[in-house]
């Protein structure tokens, strides 16, 4: 009778090993094919716009593909490889794609390069002067008509509810408020819905967020809601303009996109970067890195903005405005925060 | 029966008939560990692993064919990218607790076989240097295995050697893991939810822990060498992950008996 049961486990075992759950890598080599087709198929199960980008912009992947497969030599040289490689990333003209070799960072920076910069880091600093204050990433003083002046220049740069407490404090006595993240890049999210959340007395819906379920263009999760809630610390009551530009991106877009929906702020400049997919990463058989975008996220009316967010109220850096040391945007805001009207 | 309690009685050094019996290992291991996880990178990484291995068996002197057996097990990796231009650390700590039972002379004098069952957990982490917003897994289960061994003593000249051998397979169970593409920030920091529990079966989650052991007495010690081979797949949520490892292991193994008034 043992032996039975144990001649029955023994098969059991073997049968279990022989038919076995293992779950093995891709199989690649270190060559300029594999490399490329290892990059493909990463964005191809990964990335999230591929359908998005179809239809806005008649991107065909496999296409792609075919296309940057016939550049390809079995002789070709790193530097050529990452030059193919590049290129056919830019095509998703995403600036959340990135190849980083030991080299260089192959990047995709149209979305703010071929567009008026409408910032002036000279003239800012000017309305800074010497004696503003610095809590974490914020710079900030009161300008002489009595307007809060915020500087975040990178949601890389971290900010604490302290900090968010001294500032608002601070500027507690001002008539208005005028948060200035023109060339903000992103960083962390946290700190996007912190800052957000000083600026809302209640849940407010913000937008969406989703990802990816499975390698197909289409496999996505439900998308989930996204709210600002209010935070326990000091809020702002009063009115509030953000200065915005093409470089505003990936946190910093995602902050314009929650920030709209606080009801006495606008947004005034230009339209955002962009950058709304959250960037994974993931590497090549030889090695380098890629970053790509992974999770979509959409404003309240499930509108994609991928591609930047509209400000509430359009305005341009004039040059002759700036030739006098003026900063149109600013002015323009706080010439607006002294009849706010919203 | 009578000849297994007879053997396992000699082996553990019984002496009286009211007395708990309890064998304690504890024992350090390096080796080499292969680890895949597909939300992290779609490249197996290689490298060196330590493990803590405890484990602690006992039973009652009047019933020695029973035996009741916990195990930690404790490990830490450091592993490359086949091009050695990244690293993961990983660490693991799994307990399992269950029973055997065991016979005697199955299918020769002095071999002895046991089958059981344990449950256990597991929580550890993988983390990759240069990853950006998915930098890091989590790890979480709990399971319900099969246990099977065995255990035969060997006499070279007057010298006893002990040759054990146990594998333990986890036949259902429950794991976390995220979705296919979805970020740490929407499970932790906006709270949604996707699938993040699965139910583990042999066929998503083959894991398969086998140990060799010689236990060698030395003056009143006991000299414990092994060999740990502890594979780990899984495959939910799309996401495919190994982890297998293979380990030299020395430590030391003491018994103890408890007597009860």
């Amino acid at each position: 009778m043992s032996k039975r049961i144990f001649r029955h486990l023994a098969l059991i075992l073997l049968s279990l090993l022989t038919c076995t759950a293992c779950q093995q890598a891709d199989e690649y080599e270190d060559t300029p094919q594999d490399n490329l087709l290892a990059l493909w198929r990463i964005i191809d199960q990964h990335y999230c716009f591929l359908d998005y980008k179809q239809q806005a912009l008649g991107l065909d992947w496999n296409e792609v593909y075919s296309r940057y497969s016939q550049r390809l030599s079995s002789d070709m040289t790193t530097a050529q490889l990452r030059e193919v490689m590049c290129d056919m990333l830019s095509e998703l003209q995403d600036g959340h794609v990135n190849l980083y070799t030991a080299s260089d960072v192959g990047r995709y920076w149209s979305w703010h390069e071929d567009h008026p910069k409408n910032l002036d880091e000279e003239l800012r600093e000017s309305y800074l002067g010497t004696d503003y204050r610095i809590a974490s990433g914020l710079k900030y003083r009161i300008l002489p008509d009595n307007i809060g002046y915020i500087v975040y220049e990178s949601f890389t740069q971290a900010i604490g509810e302290g900090n968010l407490d001294e500032v608002m404090a601070y500027l507690s006595t001002c008539n208005g408020l005028i948060l200035d993240i023109r060339g903000n890049g992103g960083g962390t999210l946290t700190y996007a819905d912190r800052l957000a959340a000083r600026f809302t007395n209640e849940d407010r819906l913000a937008g969406y967020i989703s990802h990816k379920t499975g390698p197909g263009h289409n496999q996505f999760s439900t998308p989930a809601p996204e709210y600002i809630h209010p935070s326990p610390g000091i809020r702002w009551q009063k009115p509030c303009i953000v200065l915005t530009n093409r470089g505003c991106f990936s946190a910093a877009n995602t902050f314009v996109r929650n920030i709209q929906r606080c009801p006495r702020v606008r947004t005034l400049g230009d339209q955002t970067g962009g950058g709304s997919g959250m960037p994974f990463s993931s590497e090549l058989p030889c090695g380098w890195a890629i970053r790509f975008s992974a999770c979509p996220m959409y404003d309240c009316d499930m509108n994609q903005i991928e591609f930047g967010i509209q400000p509430h109220i359009p305005c341009a850096l004039d040059p002759a405005d700036a030739a006098r040391g003026y900063d149109t945007l600013i002015e323009t805001a706080r010439s607006i925060l002294r009849n706010p009207g919203f | 029966m009578r000849n297994c309690c007879a053997a396992l009685l000699a082996m553990t050094c019984m002496t009286a008939a009211a007395q708990t019996v309890v064998t304690r290992s504890n024992a350090l291991g390096v080796g080499r560990a292969h680890v895949l996880d597909t939300y992290l990178s779609p490249t197996e990484y290689s490298g060196t692993q330590m493990q803590y291995l405890h484990q602690s068996t006992r039973h009652s002197s009047t019933n020695a064919s029973n035996t009741w057996q916990h195990m930690l097990q404790m490990d830490l990796s450091r592993t490359y990218n086949p091009s050695h231009r990244a690293t993961m650390l990983g660490g693991d700590v799994r307990y399992d607790a269950g029973w055997h039972h065991w016979w005697s002379d199955v299918w020769l004098p002095g071999l002895q076989l046991k089958a059981g069952a344990q449950t256990g957990l597991n929580v550890g982490f993988l983390y990759a240097d240069r990853n950006q917003n998915n930098p890091a897994q989590a790890r979480a289960s709990v399971h319900l295995a099969a246990s099977v061994g065995g255990a035969y003593t060997l006499h070279i000249g007057r010298m006893p050697l002990r040759l054990s051998y146990q594998a333990d397979l986890p036949v259902v169970g429950a794991m976390f893991s995220p979705h296919y593409g979805q970020s740490y920030y929407e499970i932790f920091s906006l709270g949604h939810t996707d699938h993040n529990v699965r139910a583990t079966h042999p066929v998503n989650a083959l894991w398969l822990r086998q140990q060799f052991g010689i236990d060698i007495p030395i003056r009143r010690q006991t000299l414990r060498l092994g060999y740990l081979s502890d594979l780990r797949n899984s495959h939910v949520n799309q996401l495919r992950t190994h982890q297998y490892s293979r380990a030299f292991t020395i430590g030391i193994v003491r018994t103890f008996h408890i007597t009860h008034p």
